[in-house]
């Protein structure tokens, strides 16, 4: 009998309990300090929980830093409604972009004065493009048939991550603005906004675009900027009640579209394909309702071949090649 | 409520606990009653009524039976009542819009202009188990095993308890009795069913459900654009997904049984070491292989009514054990397969198999192997043109249509998954087998053995909490 109320058999549980505690203080104090989340506390997401995000953001290390100098914090995550940490705005980088956006007006290249329209192009025509997006810009990497372009995408990439080493470029990890800075391309397709559905409003999401944009301007001045609206979801993945819906989704890509000028920044829409019908994904192209199955994909290419633009830069950059 | 989330280990388990520590031991059936009954109404709180007017009529009938002697009409025609209430309600929550589904079907083909409509039902949470476990209640009063149980909150206690409510394992009434009416808790029972849930904790969230995740992208892919080794890959990580999601579940509430004092019946015993599909389903969801047997094919006659009427009775069970398992023609397909395989093993292989030469270890593996990997394949999707579709890209000699898609043995998807997913490939495989789990047993009681159980939990821990994928698949059920 006395076997059973030996006191090892405490151990474990003592343990958990403290650890528990201290967990707890953690995620408090990381709270505080860098995610100043308010509404964070709930049964299904208590305090332990933001340490553990913490962790996953390698806070720790910005505590050891910031014993040494005002180290600022651009990796914070918020737990979108997808479920996928999210990036939120750092302070320092967003800072420097909103006032370089600013001080810039919309078109600001020495454009010259026309306007152009869309156009079909050849195969060819991706080689000097560089494609910018998350999970289903994956998608058009491997499945669509479009070979020969750069592809700067990862799955659950989102606007918030462009200044922060998500993409393995030349076997390093690299910021896409870091990329950006070192090499120049002709065009540049850009297409994040369905993992922010769950983040700040269309409004924060369209500011965080826009100064993105003006970012990529400055570091292309040559490129064409093609943002690309986002897909919708399948009409029962929309109506599921969570943030991704396509109300939400039209609202973004409404807003983003403003930033195009018909000269050097450009705004397609791959909703106007036959990947969807009546406002929503056709839900026999989809498994999970969001992501296009493989054997479609090649849809997509043909819609940005049909949606070419050729001015004189390009067709000498192409004449180059 | 599932036990892979925040809110139950760190808020719901640890309230209970305390209160049920507390409490006096004549109260805990109470306790355990309502606390289960609050765990319940966290899922589907409509569904409550269901569950509560199941204890009811089935403990009114226990005792009713008990009126009547053995053999008389009176008690079979209470056992039939009950038996039709219980497995009525399972039969029209369940398999209502099959039947419907199937009617219509046949009604097109037939070219008659009418058709029924489906019902927009949500399946009661743990219908499937409880109704299982209800009725070997009044099935072992009926026939003596027992007697009926004369308090409503230790029924109610044993239908209901959290820890098997969801998803099993289904404990017989008889084997619980004892407990039901006095057991005792102490600290080396917690600490030992602790440890045990923290290990199942541990297979559901860092094996499966981020194995799982490679299935999820095989399907984003598409069946028809992956190629012949993803396909295979693919039904490898569905198959550990299945495994260890479900032992996962199983080993928390053996644990959490264990802390509350009772002694919950094993459901996993390493089934992807077995050498047959005989040896697999003794091992593979133990206690419904048990109710089945017990239930359903002793009772027509097991074995002892000569070979055809064997063979039948297997057919019976076979087949009411895939339909159990979804209301759909795949799992019956697939419960079909299994009697196949198991009739002809009984009658000509298993002898073969089960030699202990190294032959017939590598044979029976590899056979096991492909076994494992079809059957689940085909438990996996279930629309047949899909199934048809994957079941070619596996076996692509198969396929009758003239020109696959290019790149069946196009490796670069499947080179992409394994070098992704290398390391839980190779840990699936590992934990698969004993070992793993034998080396723990050793060292459960020393310190190393509470180091790797606080390891193990905070890493679970950490993977719910950044929000990754965290699907239950026997939840629907």
């Amino acid at each position: 009998m006395k076997e059973i109320n030996n006191r090892k058999y405490y151990i474990l549980l003592i343990l958990i309990a403290v650890s528990t505690l201290l967990f707890s203080l953690l995620g408090c104090y990381w709270n505080l300090q860098y995610y100043h989340d308010n509404s964070l506390y709930s049964i299904s997401t208590p305090p332990l929980a933001t340490a553990m995000r913490g962790i996953h953001d390698k806070l720790y290390m910005t505590d050891f830093f910031s014993l040494h100098s005002d180290y600022a914090v651009d990796n914070l995550s918020v737990i979108s409604a997808s479920g996928q940490p999210e990036q939120s705005a750092g302070t320092s980088f967003a800072g420097i972009l909103s006032e370089l956006s600013a001080a810039e007006p919309a078109a600001d290249i020495q454009a010259e004065p026309e306007v152009y329209d869309f156009t079909t192009a050849t195969d060819d025509y991706f080689a000097d493009a560089c494609f910018i997006g998350d999970s289903r810009t994956v998608g058009i990497s491997q499945y669509s048939g479009i070979e020969n372009a750069t592809f700067l995408c990862k799955t659950s990439l989102s606007i918030y991550d462009y200044d922060k080493p998500k993409i393995t470029y030349d076997e390093t990890k690299m910021s896409i603005h870091d990329i950006l800075s070192e090499k120049q391309f002709a065009k540049i397709y850009l297409m994040v906004g369905i993992n922010e559905c769950g983040t700040g409003t269309p409004e924060s999401f369209y500011e965080r675009y826009r100064d993105v944009v003006m970012d990529i301007r400055r570091l292309q001045p040559e490129a064409l900027i093609f943002i690309q609206g986002n897909l919708f979801v399948t009409r029962q993945k929309s109506e599921d009640g969570d943030s991704i819906t396509n109300e939400n989704i039209a609202a973004r890509n409404d807003l983003i579209a403003t930033l195009a000028n018909q000269k050097d920044i450009f705004y397609i829409d791959i909703n106007e394909s036959s990947l969807c019908a009546e406002g929503a994904l056709v839900s026999d192209y989809t498994w999970d309702q969001v992501h296009v199955k493989a054997q479609y994909y090649p849809i997509w290419k043909d819609f940005l071949l049909h949606h070419a633009i050729y001015t004189d830069k390009t067709l000498t950059a192409n004449n180059s090649q | 409520m599932v036990f892979s989330s925040l809110s139950f280990i760190f808020g719901f388990l640890p309230v209970f606990m305390v209160l049920y520590y507390i409490f006096p031991a004549k109260s805990r059936n109470l306790l355990l009653f309502l606390g289960s009954l609050i765990f319940y109404s966290f899922g589907e709180p409509y569904y409550l009524f269901l569950i509560l007017c199941s204890i009811t009529v089935n403990f009114f009938i226990g005792r009713g039976m008990e009126h009547f002697a053995y053999g008389k009409s009176g008690r079979t025609f209470l056992l039939v009542l009950s038996l039709l209430y219980n497995f009525g309600f399972l039969l029209f929550f369940k398999y209502t819009n099959f039947f419907i589904e199937n009617i219509n079907a046949a009604l097109r083909l037939v070219e008659i202009p009418w058709r029924f409509y489906t019902l927009n039902l949500t399946l009661p949470l743990g219908i499937s188990f409880y109704t299982f476990q209800i009725a070997s209640y009044v099935i072992d009063v009926y026939l003596g095993k027992t007697e009926a149980d004369r308090s409503f909150v230790s029924l109610g206690a044993y239908l209901c308890m959290f820890p098997q409510l969801i998803a099993g394992p289904i404990v017989v009434y008889s084997d619980i009795r004892d407990a039901l009416k006095k057991r005792s808790v102490s600290i080396h029972g917690f600490d030992n069913g602790l440890k045990t849930f923290i290990i199942g904790l541990g297979y559901k969230v860092i094996i499966a459900n981020r194995i799982g995740t490679l299935w999820n992208e095989v399907c984003t892919i598409g069946y028809e654009s992956i190629s012949t080794p993803l396909a295979w890959l693919g039904a490898f990580a569905y198959s550990m997904q299945l495994y260890f999601d479900f032992c996962g579940y199983s080993l928390m509430a053996v644990g959490l049984g264990e802390m509350l004092g009772f002694h919950m019946p094993a459901n996993f015993r390493h089934p992807y070491m077995a050498r047959s599909v005989t040896d697999f389903w003794r091992r593979w969801h133990i206690t419904l292989g048990a109710w089945f047997r017990e239930y359903v094919y002793i009772p027509l006659g097991g074995n002892r009514k000569g070979r055809a009427r064997t063979v039948l009775n297997l057919l019976v069970v076979w087949f009411l054990c895939g339909f159990w398992h979804g209301a759909a023609w795949n799992f019956i397909l697939w419960g079909l397969l299994i009697f196949v395989l198991q009739i002809i093993e009984k009658n000509i292989t298993l002898r073969w198999l089960n030699a202990s030469n190294l032959f017939a270890r590598v044979i029976s593996h590899t056979y096991m192997i492909l076994y494992i990997l079809v059957s689940w394949s085909i438990f996996a999707i279930s629309d047949f043109q899909q199934l048809g579709v994957y079941l070619s890209r596996m076996f692509p000699f198969l396929s009758l249509k003239a020109g696959n898609p290019g790149g069946i043995l196009d490796l670069s998807d499947f080179t992409r998954f394994i070098t992704d997913y290398a390391p839980l490939l190779i840990a699936s495989i590992l934990f698969a087998t004993d070992f793993p789990e034998k080396l723990f047993d050793r060292i459960r009681g020393r310190i190393s053995g509470v180091i790797v159980a606080f390891v193990i939990f905070w890493w679970s821990v950490y993977y719910l909490s950044i929000g990754l994928n965290n699907p239950f698949l026997y939840f629907r059920y």
